[in-house]
């Protein structure tokens, strides 16, 4: 009887060890980090941008190939210029993904002399990284071809 | 000899309900302590982005189409949001018809979370001589509905602009 005890437990142990984990709750949608990348973009801190990426995260731009790196898409949006750019988002909706969130939604972005806010839409990936919520993949397209005239201000 | 065989077969059975009754006890206290099995990943279902690529080589727009959930939503570039199943067969009989390139697909990148899975990958656009005329990237977002995996987001671009267009001016992120 001893000896059955014994390995039921040790069984036992070794089946919550293995097969049990913790089930915790799910956390909200990091909202205040999406709004901290969209309040460093508008203000044109690239610094407080460099904060939202995680070491290996990949921005999908359109008409681009894929920024590969947290540094790459530093030197990305260091190009860019943000802050001349003004940015809104719409309809975002977030979908729990294990231990990501992904969100989806419209942008509205005013550019300098241009009288209408060029719109689209978004995609991102979001993964916790320690315990800050960071952006992991980040990709987005406008609704219509941007006006040829206009002056670049995306890399390439 | 026969009272010990007794003896013995009642100490076995006595032996085994002990046991049952500890694996109970112990499920339960880990049940209310907070515990779940932890879930057995599924994989992706690949046979399934398979048979995507097979219908739009047969310029199938229903049977695409009928691989997305009711409400999902197409982000194509350089144009606006494509809104449940029907404007998405819709989409692709009006940009998939018969005698267009093929695609080629490459699953970058595959992640399963419950009733939700993500692809990330690449395609590539073939001509009439089977030589790449565009190639870009995509997002896509699944969703297992009634057991079955269907597309519920989907987001692409090109690596490029296209060759008779000007340069990119301003692609503002989000």
């Amino acid at each position: 009887m001893n000896r059955i005890h014994l390995a039921s437990w040790t069984a036992l142990i070794v089946l919550l060890a293995a097969g049990c984990q913790r089930a915790e709750p799910p956390e909200p949608f990091p909202q205040a980090a999406a709004d901290g990348w969209l309040a460093a973009f508008n203000s044109g801190d690239v610094d407080g941008l460099s904060l939202m990426y995680s070491p290996d995260s990949e921005m999908l731009p359109p008409d681009s190939p894929i920024i590969t790196g947290h540094d790459a898409i530093v030197e990305y949006w260091r190009n860019y210029n943000p802050g001349a750019v003004r940015i809104e988002i719409s309809n975002a909706e977030t979908f729990p993904a294990g231990e990501y969130w992904l969100r989806e939604g419209s942008y509205a972005a005013m550019h300098p002399e241009e009288g209408e806010p060029r719109v689209g839409k978004f995609m991102e990936l979001w993964i916790r990284v320690d315990k800050a919520w960071m952006l992991h993949r980040h990709m987005w397209s406008p609704n219509a071809p941007p006006p040829a005239e206009m002056p670049a201000l995306a890399p390439g | 000899m026969r009272r010990r065989r007794q003896r013995c077969r009642r100490s076995r059975r006595a032996d085994a309900r002990a046991m049952t009754r500890l694996i109970a006890r112990l499920w339960l206290a880990c049940a209310f302590a907070g515990c779940a099995p932890a879930p057995v990943p599924e994989a992706f279902p690949q046979e399934r982005a398979d048979a995507w690529v097979e219908r739009y080589a047969l310029h199938d727009a229903a049977g695409v189409a009928a691989l997305y959930t009711e409400d999902a939503q197409l982000l194509p570039p350089d144009a606006e949001i494509v809104n449940g199943r029907a404007a998405i067969q819709e989409f692709f009989a009006r940009e998939n018809p018969p005698g267009t390139a093929g695609v080629e697909i490459a699953t970058v990148e595959t992640r399963v979370f419950g009733d939700y899975a993500y692809r990330q990958g690449s395609f590539r656009f073939k001509g009439p001589d089977g030589e790449a005329v565009a190639a870009g990237k995509f997002i896509e977002l699944w969703r297992k509905v009634d057991g079955e995996w269907l597309i519920h987001r989907d987001i692409w671009s090109a690596n490029a602009p296209p060759p008779a267009a000007p340069a990119a001016a301003g692609d503002e992120p989000a």
